[in-house]
């Protein structure tokens, strides 16, 4: 099922208590927030780009609300079971929810694949489940595990079709190719998750020069500036210079993006490691796990970037836009010495893929189908999503709501500027395969990781293996689907 | 042979015969071995609690102060425990474990003393067979019985209730039923017999006599039970939602500050206050928890 | 009339009187708990994961495709499942002879007539009790690449640190944990040194046997029916070993019960249970899984019955075990 425990990012709202689950999420195999969508039309990143310039400040907020409770009217009560990473959801924002809606009750259980699996054998499962939709989409639609949505957004007066920001489609499939088809979910919000945020002083400490946020680095100069940015004695690290990487294949995927190529070919049945693209990222990655300058695959880290960059333990870290709202929750003090960043290039293409648009999904055998949707548009287009705009937690799901996104202080004007540099690089990749869930995939080739880190495989190899070890997931699933 | 003048002293198993006879040309290596053994075993006393010691310095030691190179922080951050009691919903965890494992491990007591003694004194076609099978319920895992456990528990709608634990500990634990199977052969048949002749039915005998003898087996298998649903953190996680789970499966979450950031030193500080419960209860029970086993009539 | 004095009374009264048999009703009466719960939460759901294993169903889909013998024949096939046993076998041979020989030993000492022997023994025995969530979290800190002791410790000889829970160093590590709690045995060990005969000890000293002979031939015969049960015991727990494993890897024990988290099990902690583990849930192959279940199950079905076959005849019994009304105590 949706063994998703690579969160694509945790937006942490504000106020926030414990998080316990989603800092182990992240603790995976993995990068923290990579899953890539599958491939898509080329329509997206110019349209995405030209609605986040255009986006007029409509009147969203003062129909919304009065919307919320038109449609609450026909919806039967009960109680919803949300399945998030505990802590996600805030008291503030479940209070506000059921004031919107009273005759609703929300019953959070903590994201957990084995439940979630067992849960939806049994016939009871979660009303709404929280997932990544560029990595679950075929496969849940694929299964008929979720439900067809396009009838309710059609009937939503709080959700615009046109509104809608086209990274949106990654939650669309029509049993061949993501982005086209029904929708079977929507993002609550959604960055371009190969981006990343440095402390330029660390920099400066080092004497080197501070990268420029608008130009983007390359993965070599990241991997040249890590050992003299890392501080080490005595086999005990203090500081790394380069943040998490993880062989996964979405990251993989999205370096070589920027060189032109791809790892999952064009029918999502196999997978492709040993093309000169992947074999230049796979090399990196060796190395860079080699270097030690960083947490990898071969010394995991012990939650994600986001509390090691908090505790001075990275000068670096792999995040997307909401990371900013990450940084003003937990630790706003640091925003003063911190930068958001371009997605850095392997090859020459500027490509900066999103890993997520992480929102939700509703299962076919939900209850109460019309209260999911109602808490889906909410959450994700309505009220629910207004605030966490606001508060920076990542790029907003409708276009009327990019207008929302902070801007008042310098590190708020920094980070928006970057941000709106970046989105014309935004490119939808083809990560997604209905025979195999990301996690299931990235399983298998980060076992065989390790042993080229060590060296007894050659780069080479490692591409054969990996490529294997992917393709027999995949024809395994393929198999299980009936095929 | 024994020194003339000196009687043997009482049978004594635990000290070694030699010992006893006192025999001269050994005294002086036997007057030694006692404290030998003394260091010995103090030191392998020692060596085993060692990690509580190092989680106990850890749960006071203050989370800035984790990597510096010292063995006792300078400060002693006793907060941490306030701050273990408060960071999860310690209490609520702790009272739900409590209520499992005290309800399971008396369900499971009785029902295993039962049963043991269904296998130990009756008889019945099939009583071979179904005690493999007993020996054979010891060997698999449980995680492989419960995903399927719970599609059924999940038919029944009682999934995110304790009902499973009832059902579980009414049924008996393998490894209990066995030492009560045991326990229970020891006995002479002329037990039955006399309760018979005054007219007791089968339940009354086990209730009324065989029951009140297996005392410290009951304490045992009681502790026993105990740790296992204390420290289960698997069906907790799967069975139970977040208001009503278990301390083993609230813990294992860890602790985090208002920042996020993993707190190491709290979780050493819950992770203490969690096993104190078993600790005490075995201390406690201690007497009786051995001499359960001593009675299982290990032969 | 108490118990005891009805016991007592000469045999001769006789049965008059009906007999109250010892009817297969009261028999089945009195296990019904047992069976009916066994019947429910193990025998059914080991019968489901039977069915499984012959099917490719990954654990949510309303299709279950037949397999067949497939699953089988990978379950022997695949390299994971060699590698995956071996490493189990690798943990076997450290931590059972261990355990099973240090609990004996341990009780040896506490036999002996030392002082604070019952302090010592509860000191040692404390660490078997201790939940594994604990033991986990415990160890985990202890060895932490740049806060735990281990490397502080080392430090003291200026030796690097070491990474213990990655890599080749975690089944170390979990040996480690797992051999802390290896006084587990020290009460029963105990409890059936005590039933050694006092007198047979006696007329071996006389006969001049030393203390390892006395051992090797009065009380090592006596304690052998409950070492063998305990060894079959210990060798049946380790060679299911996963949860250990899991909780002792960068995973926080939370992510444990989600599959990707397998990944972060260094290759060197992958046990055959952790395999078995990852193909459910990491690689939603519940129909592989459950082959892989249902092969280990009949595999330590045999070893049990061929260990207790080759060794039980060796072991010393004083009454047969199966035998369910016969006194206990012979002289």
């Amino acid at each position: 099922m949706v063994h998703y425990t690579q969160v694509s990012r945790r937006s942490f709202l504000r106020g926030a208590g414990i998080v316990a689950g989603s800092a182990a999420l992240a603790a995976c195999t993995s990068k923290a927030k990579q899953t890539a969508a599958a491939t898509s039309s080329a329509t997206s990143p110019a349209s995405a780009a030209g609605s986040s310039s255009g986006a007029a400040p409509s009147t969203v907020a003062a129909s919304s609300s009065g919307v919320a409770s038109a449609s609450a009217a026909s919806i039967k009560g009960g109680t919803l079971t949300v399945m998030c990473p505990s802590g996600e959801i805030s008291s503030e924002q479940i209070g506000l929810f059921t004031a919107a809606y009273p005759e609703l009750k929300l019953n959070l259980i903590n994201y957990d694949t084995t439940r979630l699996n067992a849960m939806i054998a049994a016939g009871t499962p979660p009303d709404l489940v929280r997932d990544a939709g560029t990595d679950v989409t075929p496969y849940i639609a694929t299964r008929g595990l979720a439900l067809d949505l396009d009838p309710y957004f059609a009937k939503s007066t709080v959700i615009q079709e046109s509104d809608i920001l086209p990274i949106n489609d990654v939650w669309k499939w029509d049993g061949k190719v993501q982005g086209q088809g029904p929708r079977y979910g929507m993002a609550k919000d959604w960055s371009q998750d190969a981006m990343w945020w440095y402390n330029p002083a660390a920099w400066q400490a080092a004497g080197i020069t501070e990268p420029d946020p608008a130009t983007p680095v390359t993965y070599d100069q990241l991997l040249e500036w890590a050992p003299k940015l890392t501080k080490s004695s005595n086999g005990k690290t203090s500081v790394y210079g380069l943040f998490t990487t993880a062989p996964s294949h979405d990251f993989i995927s999205a370096m070589v993006a920027t060189a032109g190529g791809k790892i999952l070919s064009d029918d999502l049945l196999t997978a492709d490691f040993t093309s000169p693209e992947a074999q230049q990222a796979l090399t990196w990655l060796v190395n860079a796990a080699k270097a030690k300058v960083g947490y990898s695959a071969v010394n995991p880290s012990p939650d994600w970037d986001g509390p090691e960059y908090l505790a001075g333990h990275q000068v670096s870290a792999d995040a997307g836009y909401w990371f900013g709202g990450y940084l003003d929750t937990n630790n706003a003090k640091l925003e003063a010495t911190t930068k958001f960043a371009a997605a850095p290039l392997l090859g020459t293409t500027r490509v900066s893929p999103s890993f997520g648009a992480v929102g939700y999904w509703i299962p076919a055998k939900a209850k109460n189908p019309d209260a999911s949707f109602a808490f889906m548009e909410w959450y994700c287009g309505g009220e629910g999503a207004r605030a966490r705009a606001a508060a920076g937690d990542g790029l907003p799901a409708l276009k009327s709501m990019l207008p929302l996104l902070p801007q008042q202080t310098a590190f708020q004007q920094q980070t928006y500027q970057v941000q709106q540099a970046e989105l014309p690089y935004l490119k939808v990749l083809a990560l997604a395969s209905p025979y195999a869930l990301g996690s299931a995939i990235d399983t298998a080739i980060a076992k065989v990781f390790p042993s080229a880190v060590t060296g007894s495989t050659t780069v080479a190899q490692l591409g054969d293996k990996m490529t294997s070890a992917a393709n027999a997931v995949l024809a395994q699933g393929k198999k299980a689907a009936g095929g | 042979m024994t020194t003339p003048g000196v009687l043997p002293p009482p049978a004594d198993t635990a000290t070694p015969v030699a010992q006893q006879r006192g025999g001269r040309p050994h005294v002086r290596r036997l007057r030694q071995r006692p404290r030998a053994l003394f260091i010995v075993l103090l030191v392998i006393s020692i060596a085993m609690m060692l990690p509580l010691l190092i989680l106990l310095i850890t749960s006071v030691t203050p989370g800035a102060q984790l990597d510096a190179d010292r063995w006792v922080p300078a400060v002693f951050r006793w907060s941490n425990y306030r701050d273990a009691l408060t960071g999860i919903p310690f209490w609520h965890y702790a009272r739900d474990s409590l209520f499992l494992s005290v309800v399971y491990a008396g369900l499971t007591t009785l029902s295993s003393a039962l049963v043991g003694y269904g296998f130990a004194r009756l008889r019945g076609p099939g009583k071979n067979l179904l005690f493999g099978v007993l020996i054979a319920m010891m060997i698999v895992p449980q995680i492989v019985t419960l995903i399927p456990t719970y599609l059924l528990f999940s038919r029944v709608h009682l999934v995110g209730t304790y009902w499973p634990w009832f059902i579980w500990g009414s049924a008996g634990a393998p490894y209990a039923i066995f030492l009560y199977r045991q326990f229970f052969s020891s006995f002479p048949r002329e037990l039955e017999e006399a309760a018979e002749i005054d007219g007791a039915g089968r339940l009354r005998t086990f209730l009324t006599i065989f029951l009140p003898l297996s005392r410290p087996l009951l304490v045992t298998a009681f502790v026993l039970a105990f740790n296992a649903t204390w420290g289960d953190y698997i069906a907790p996680t799967l069975f139970l939602n977040q208001n009503n789970t278990t301390l083993a499966a609230g813990l294992a979450s860890g602790y985090f500050s208002s920042q996020n950031i993993p707190e190491p030193t709290v979780l050493a500080a819950g992770t203490f206050l969690y096993i104190i419960p078993v600790v005490v209860l075995f201390l406690l029970a201690q007497r009786h928890y051995v001499r359960g086993f001593i009675n299982s009539g290990l032969k | 009339m108490t118990t005891a004095a009805r016991v007592c009374r000469p045999s001769t009264r006789g049965r008059v009187g009906r007999k109250r048999g010892t009817g297969s009703v009261a028999f089945y009466g009195f296990i019904s708990p047992w069976l009916v719960g066994t019947l429910l939460l193990a025998l059914f759901p080991l019968g489901y994961a039977l069915y499984i294993s012959f099917t490719n169903w990954d654990g949510l889909s309303k299709v279950k495709p037949w397999a067949g013998l497939a699953n089988y024949r990978e379950v022997f096939s695949s390299p994971d499942t060699w590698s995956s046993l071996s490493r189990t076998l690798l943990l076997i041979i450290f931590v059972v002879p261990a355990t099973i020989v240090g609990s004996l030993v341990l009780a040896l000492f506490l036999n002996e007539r030392v002082k604070g022997r019952v302090v010592f023994r509860t000191l040692i025995y404390i660490p078997a009790i201790i939940p594994p969530v604990a033991a986990a979290l415990i160890w985990k800190n202890i060895f932490e690449t740049n806060t735990g002791s281990a490397n502080r410790f080392l430090a003291l000889f200026g030796i690097r640190a070491v990474p213990w829970l990655i890599g080749g160093h975690a089944f170390y590590a979990l040996v480690v944990m797992m051999l802390w709690g290896l006084g587990v045995g020290i009460i029963i060990d105990l409890a059936v040194l005590q039933t050694v005969d006092v007198e047979q000890l006696h007329a071996a000293k006389i006969d001049g046997a030393n203390a390892f002979l006395s051992f090797r031939h009065v009380t090592l015969p006596a304690i052998s029916p409950v070492l063998l049960f305990q060894t079959v015991l210990v060798l049946i727990a380790t060679l299911q070993t996963f949860i250990p494993a899991l909780l002792l890897s960068p995973a926080t024990a939370a992510n444990a019960t989600q599959g990707g988290v397998i990944g972060l099990v260094p290759t060197s902690n992958t046990f055959y249970m952790v395999n078995v583990y990852a193909q459910f849930f990491s690689y939603s192959r519940y129909g592989f899984g459950s082959a892989l279940i249902v092969v280990f199950f009949i595999f330590i079905l045999l070893l049990t019955g061929i260990i207790f076959k080759v060794f039980g005849r060796s072991v010393y019994y004083t009454v047969d075990p199966t035998a369910t009304n016969k006194k206990a105590r012979r002289r």
